[in-house]
């Protein structure tokens, strides 16, 4: 299959898992983009294309955290330099969409990373083979650590409340 | 494996792997066989799966619109999509819009690694980038059709932006130089080089500059009043994302590499 085709297809779930991971659209756009910019360099052996993306994008990802960690405690020192990020929707609009997106965003946040990413990736439809080739466990513990991550969501998320 | 005998509760990794379609044929039959059976385990499947679509719900609802680059159509898939997903029978095919755009970023990611192509590469993309988009090629595009491989990057480029989000793209630090951003009042976006060398291309919402740490290089950059915001990047590092800036108002930024 050739590159753009792969892009067309999975750029759009990389960039919605790399936002979910992160909480940072921007961050999970670069992260996106270098992982395809690696697939142009260096195609991998395998025919899991998707898998390999998805954990070359998780890596790129988990590094432009730190360096962006790096330039925050650098802002912190320099206030005047910081970005000013996107404008405001409508007040009540970003009340209610910026609650329920921090509410999210911080229950994932609480997760540990290997439980978000193993919650995640099963979002995107990986089968329980690939989750585990990505997170370095064994395909039959994945169930369970889905399990135990979705109960430590349930109360925060209120998961089990019937939906209106 | 399941193990469980028929009075046994089934573990929740178990049910997880059911709802799933991670079960082989007869773990399915014995997983069925029990369920059938046993009111508590049902209960714990239903939960499961309850949690399991409410989270999917939630995280839908709270994705970002549209990933960029690629601002023109909506991402969000829908639940049917998202299912077929699930099922791992792949979801439906990308708008024609989503495949040129994605040939646009990959030409783009391939000419920044392959030097002799690169001035083609952004040459392309700016000609694609405006038949797509249904926007006149200015003339300063227009100009620069494909030539030879080794003709380097322009050094002033002049177009007419995709949205209100303009991205900026250093490829690395400088030594010295700076950016003066002016916020114009044509529609077209005009960036120019001076006192140094470095390349200007021409993306769908910005420019890539290839530039080198040596160079001391300053940059104008006047973008149109569409644009909202401007975000300047430096290798792989945001510097500063600059939006409300008034017609005509100007804003210098330096380039050179940060300390600490």
């Amino acid at each position: 299959m050739d590159v753009e085709t792969l892009f067309a297809e999975h750029h759009p779930s990389l960039f919605r898992y790399l936002t979910r991971m992160t909480g940072d659209p921007d961050l999970a756009a670069d992260a996106a983009q270098e992982a395809f910019v690696k697939l142009v360099e260096a195609p991998p052996n395998t025919g899991e294309t998707r898998a390999w993306l998805f954990r070359v994008g998780t890596n790129a990802a988990r590094e432009a955290a730190r360096t962006r960690s790096r330039r925050l405690r650098l802002l912190e020192r320099s206030p005047e330099r910081t970005p000013l990020g996107d404008a405001p929707l409508t007040p009540d609009a970003a009340l209610d969409a910026g609650e329920n997106q921090r509410r999210v965003r911080a229950a994932l946040a609480g997760l540990a990373e290997r439980d978000r990413t193993i919650l995640l990736m099963r979002e995107e439809g990986f089968s329980h083979r690939e989750i585990a080739a990505a997170v370095g466990s064994t395909t039959g513990s994945i169930g369970t650590m889905i399990a135990r991550a979705l109960n430590k969501l349930a109360a925060e998320l209120l998961l089990d409340e019937e939906t209106p | 494996m399941m193990t469980a005998g028929v009075h046994e509760p089934i573990p929740e990794g178990e049910l997880v792997r059911f709802l799933d379609g991670q079960l082989t044929a007869a773990e399915r039959m014995e997983m069925e066989t029990h369920l059938a059976r046993c009111v508590p385990c049902q209960r714990r499947l239903h939960a499961l799966r309850g949690r399991s679509e409410r989270l999917s719900e939630l995280l839908e609802a709270t994705d970002p619109a549209v990933p960029p680059p690629l601002r023109h159509g909506s991402p969000v898939a829908s639940a049917d999509e998202l299912a077929r997903r699930k099922m791992g029978t792949g979801g439906s095919l990308p708008a024609p819009w989503l495949r040129a755009a994605a040939i646009v970023a990959v030409l783009f990611g391939i000419g920044m690694f392959a030097s002799p192509a690169r001035a083609w590469v952004a040459d392309w993309i700016g000609a694609r980038w405006a038949e797509l988009s249904g926007k006149a090629v200015p003339a300063t595009v227009a100009a620069s059709a494909p030539g030879p491989p080794s003709r380097g990057g322009s050094t002033r480029v002049e177009f007419i932006p995709s949205g209100a989000d303009f991205s900026l793209h250093f490829a690395s630090p400088q030594r010295a130089g700076g950016l003066t951003l002016r916020r114009g009042e044509n529609p077209a976006a005009v960036a120019e080089v001076a006192g140094g060398t470095a390349e200007l291309l021409i993306l769908p919402d910005g420019i890539r500059v290839q530039n080198a740490g040596s160079s001391t290089a300053e940059y104008r950059l006047t973008v149109p009043p569409e644009v909202e915001r401007v975000r300047i990047r430096v290798g792989d590092s945001t510097l500063e994302v600059i939006s409300g800036l008034k017609i005509g108002a100007e804003e210098r930024i330096t380039l050179s590499a940060p300390t600490g």
